[in-house]
């Protein structure tokens, strides 16, 4: 006698449980990927932007003449640093939250404003301390996280002027 | 007499193949993210040594000696990013014999192991600081 066609009840149950376990797995380790993927993009992003900062905080106040920290924060931390720039220009750097914002003020033109995004949960401070010889400007980015990120930036203020020849002294 | 159907065979062959591809892409995704890992190390590291050198630069002529060079350490921040990580500065001359140009040396290296497994790794930076600028042109 011939079997009918068909899949028993049994066949269909084992086939849709191991299929259901392949897919579980399968979804869940996709997850995974993206997660490990997401995370390491962002770090990415956040390495470059902290290196665009690092540069171009050296860059201010090396060319600075002049360097006031503000301290309007309770714990005697300096939020914002207002930098002297050479030929009336003024640079603020200004630690906000989850932010470093640069505004550059040239006389009466509309500041320009360049937004530094940190990474989540990092914390910044700006801070101006007489170092040997030279005053230092201190950037400060400090991650709660045990393995998250952290970094100091110490720029010397005014030391462009300080190399200049008597040259570049003399046409100023 | 053969039946339509997947055999235990079969089955093992996908579950083999999904595992696989799927162990590919981990391995991948692994790597890029400990690249990126290595990249934000080296920017701290990078930035340490320049903030060394950057104090050590700016130190009056006469100060400028081994016992400085000796003196100088990462900051906690650095300390905290890269492991094992130390930092050496390196200041030598001024050259004996040479009365024109009197130059002082100052290499800052950073090192850093990521993990046990993986080589050391360092930046290294190096300026030279002149005794003194040309006289100055003054009219008073």
């Amino acid at each position: 006698m011939a079997r009918p066609r068909g899949f028993t009840l049994v066949e269909m149950l084992v086939v849709m449980t191991v299929s259901g376990v392949l897919m579980s797995l399968a979804v869940t380790s996709l997850v995974m990927l993206l997660r490990l993927d997401g995370t390491a993009r962002q770090r990415g992003r956040a390495t470059d932007t902290l290196a665009n900062l690092a540069r171009q905080f050296r860059a201010d106040a090396h060319e600075a003449r002049s360097a006031v920290a503000d301290n309007r924060a309770f714990s005697g931390e300096a939020r914002s640093l207002a930098l002297g720039l050479p030929d009336g220009r003024t640079v603020v750097y200004e630690a906000a939250a989850q932010r470093v914002v640069r505004r550059e003020e040239r006389g009466l033109a509309a500041p320009r404003e360049d937004w530094f995004p940190l990474p989540a949960a990092c914390h910044a401070a700006l801070d101006l301390h007489p170092g040997h010889g030279a005053e230092m400007a201190e950037l400060t980015i400090d991650s709660p996280a045990p393995a998250g990120l952290s970094l100091r930036i110490e720029a010397a203020v005014a030391r462009d002027h300080r190399l200049a020849g008597p040259r570049e002294k003399a046409k100023e | 007499m053969s039946r339509r159907g997947t055999t235990l065979v079969e089955l093992v062959a996908s579950c083999v193949l999904l595992g696989a591809l799927l162990t590919v892409c981990l391995w991948l995704v692994q790597a890029s993210v400990s690249e990126r890992r290595a990249t934000q190390e080296r920017l701290v590291a990078l930035q340490e040594a320049q903030n060394v050198l950057e104090d050590l630069y700016g130190r009056p002529w006469n100060d400028l000696g081994p016992d400085v060079a000796g003196r100088a350490q990462l900051s906690e921040q650095a300390k905290r990013v890269l492991p094992d990580g130390r930092v050496e500065a390196q200041i030598d001359g001024p050259q004996e014999g040479r009365k024109d140009v009197a130059a002082k040396r100052i290499a800052v290296s950073v090192r850093w192991r990521p993990s046990a497994a993986r080589p050391e790794l360092s930046v290294r930076l190096v300026a030279w600081k002149y005794a003194q600028h040309p006289p100055p042109t003054t009219n008073n």
